[in-house]
């Protein structure tokens, strides 16, 4: 499954961003992201990724 | 007994001619009385062209989202009227600031046996408000489905208080007060019925906020080709459609504010428009594009034939309304087939075409067949119809940018994924979202940021 879209909570909406506006974010904006648990990974689908396995395969696509 | 009956019959005879010198009877007096009935039937039909935008919309999206749809058509109209009622009808036709803004009229004060006013009162308010909230509804076709409320809403009710009411006052700001400089209709510009004025400015609108929002989840696959999205019901739909074009009649004649020998020229124009561009798109998606969404495109050829002709309606014939319908159908069709393959914009119910593209076509559409006055040839008439479309795009997009982005930074504009795949309810319980609480919970900060910069 790879990531295809982000969905970030906003207070009472959601926004949908893409893999490449999330890797531009600060790693420390990511963190709180995550760790606030105000973010959930996609497939093309719609469908959410559990999020180990999206962190590591947005970091493996970077790294490519 | 004969004499009571005879004294009765005397009474009765007395108090009937009496009466009757006191009625209004001069021409003027019940052509005004008409005109009024008239218009009044006509805001009726507008109104009534809620349900079937609501019928309309609901056929077009997915099943379990067509509760959501029919939920914020009826919020549309009861923020759309009231906000109207408050400030939007004021900005729009109250007494003019240089041209740009109106600024009397508010909470509806003065609006009835206003003196200088439209002697419509009361009547012509209904009738503008059913317009306005008609701009709400091409809003919320196009963004349905992931839309959440509150920014929907907020939307809404922005649109029914600055964009529309100002577009509108520099085109119609005359319409209440006669010698009210509007600055656009001053310059010649003509928009009968709406096509710029109501339509293209809802489409310009919705244009910003899918784009801003982005397609619903799995519209697009991975080469960003469209996934065929199933309608609810294509039947809902067709039933919606002529609830509008019935509605259509209403719109385009009652803009007339008079029922006069012009009305029935209005309303069959109008209806040769919207058979005519059904015809044309219906056949043109079957023959030369591979009957892709050919049911979308039929049902919005048809109102893409309204929308363009409500511009010209007035000042063309019978041929040209059909002329008018058959490009329309083929402006339709490309504009459809180019906002989803090409921009990848995802509009759930057509509206852009519709509104949008075929709103510009019916208002450019007046130089080329209109009846113009003398001293205008049709190219001066083709660069002020142009100049009004443009500032109508330029005005909306920028002021709508503006309006999403800051939703978009404060509230958010979507519901959850787990809401937009299964359906939501406003108001209802919100669905819970799936996280991956328990792959993280007890992880420091310092692991969380090792996990994600880490190059595996």
């Amino acid at each position: 499954m790879t990531v295809h879209q982000i969905s970030i909570k906003v207070k009472s909406g959601y926004n949908l961003i893409s893999v490449d506006n999330y890797i531009k974010m600060s790693a420390k904006d990511r963190v709180g992201l995550i760790s606030q648990k105000r973010i959930q990974f996609l497939d093309v689908e719609g469908n959410t990724i559990p999020l180990m396995r999206a962190v590591k395969s947005i970091n493996k696509a970077k790294a490519a | 007994m004969k004499k009571k009956s005879l004294l009765t019959t005397s009474l009765i005879f007395y108090a009937v001619t009496s009466q009757a010198a006191d009625l209004p009877l001069s021409t003027e007096s019940i052509t005004f009385s008409v005109d009024h009935l008239w218009v009044l039937v006509s805001t009726a039909l507008v109104f009534f062209m809620q349900a079937g935008f609501k019928a309309f919309e609901v056929g077009m999206v997915r099943t379990e989202h067509s509760n959501a749809v029919s939920i914020k058509n009826i919020i549309d109209w009861i923020v759309g009227s009231l906000i109207f009622l408050f400030v939007g009808f004021g900005v729009m036709f109250g007494k003019s600031h240089l041209g740009f803004i109106g600024s009397d009229l508010f909470f509806g004060i003065g609006i009835q046996d206003n003196p200088e006013g439209s002697p419509l009162g009361t009547i012509f308010f209904l009738f503008q408000i059913a317009f306005a909230t008609t701009a709400l509804t091409i809003v919320s076709g196009a963004m349905s489905e992931r839309t959440g409320f509150i920014p929907y809403m907020t939307a809404s009710a922005f649109i029914a208080i600055f964009i529309y009411p100002v577009f509108g006052h520099w085109v119609w700001g005359n319409l209440f007060y006669e010698n009210n400089p509007a600055w656009l209709a001053d310059l010649g510009f003509i928009d009968f019925a709406g096509s710029t004025v109501v339509h293209s400015i809802g489409a310009w609108v919705a244009l910003v906020g899918i784009w801003m929002i982005g397609p619903r989840l799995g519209r697009f696959d991975e080469n960003g080709k469209p996934v065929h999205f199933k309608s609810s019901s294509y039947s809902y739909s067709v039933l919606g459609l002529i609830i509008l074009w019935l509605g259509w009649w209403g719109f385009n004649g009652g803009s007339q504010l008079a029922l006069d020998k012009a009305v029935g020229d209005i309303i069959l124009n109008t209806n040769i428009a919207g058979a005519t561009a059904g015809l044309v798109a219906f056949f043109h998606c079957y023959w030369f594009q591979d009957r892709k969404d050919l049911y979308p495109k039929l049902l919005g050829g048809v109102i893409g034939g309204l929308v363009a002709i409500t511009a010209p309606c007035a000042y063309v014939s019978h041929l040209d309304s059909l002329i008018i319908g058959a490009i329309a159908g083929l402006v339709h069709n490309y504009s459809f087939d180019f906002l989803l393959h090409k921009l990848k914009l995802d509009d759930p119910v057509g509206a852009i075409p519709v509104h949008g593209f075929c709103g510009v076509w019916g208002t450019l559409s007046v130089a080329f067949f209109g009846d113009l006055a003398a001293d205008v040839s049709r190219l001066e008439q083709l660069g002020i119809q142009l100049l009004g479309v443009v500032v109508a795009f330029v005005f909306t997009t920028s002021t709508s940018f503006l309006m999403f982005a800051l939703l978009k930074k404060t509230v958010g504009l979507r519901v959850s994924p787990q809401e937009e795949k299964t359906g939501f309810i406003i108001g209802g319980e919100k669905t819970e979202d799936e996280n991956s609480e328990d792959e993280i919970d007890g992880m420091s900060e310092e692991e969380l940021m090792k996990l994600i910069t880490s190059d595996q």
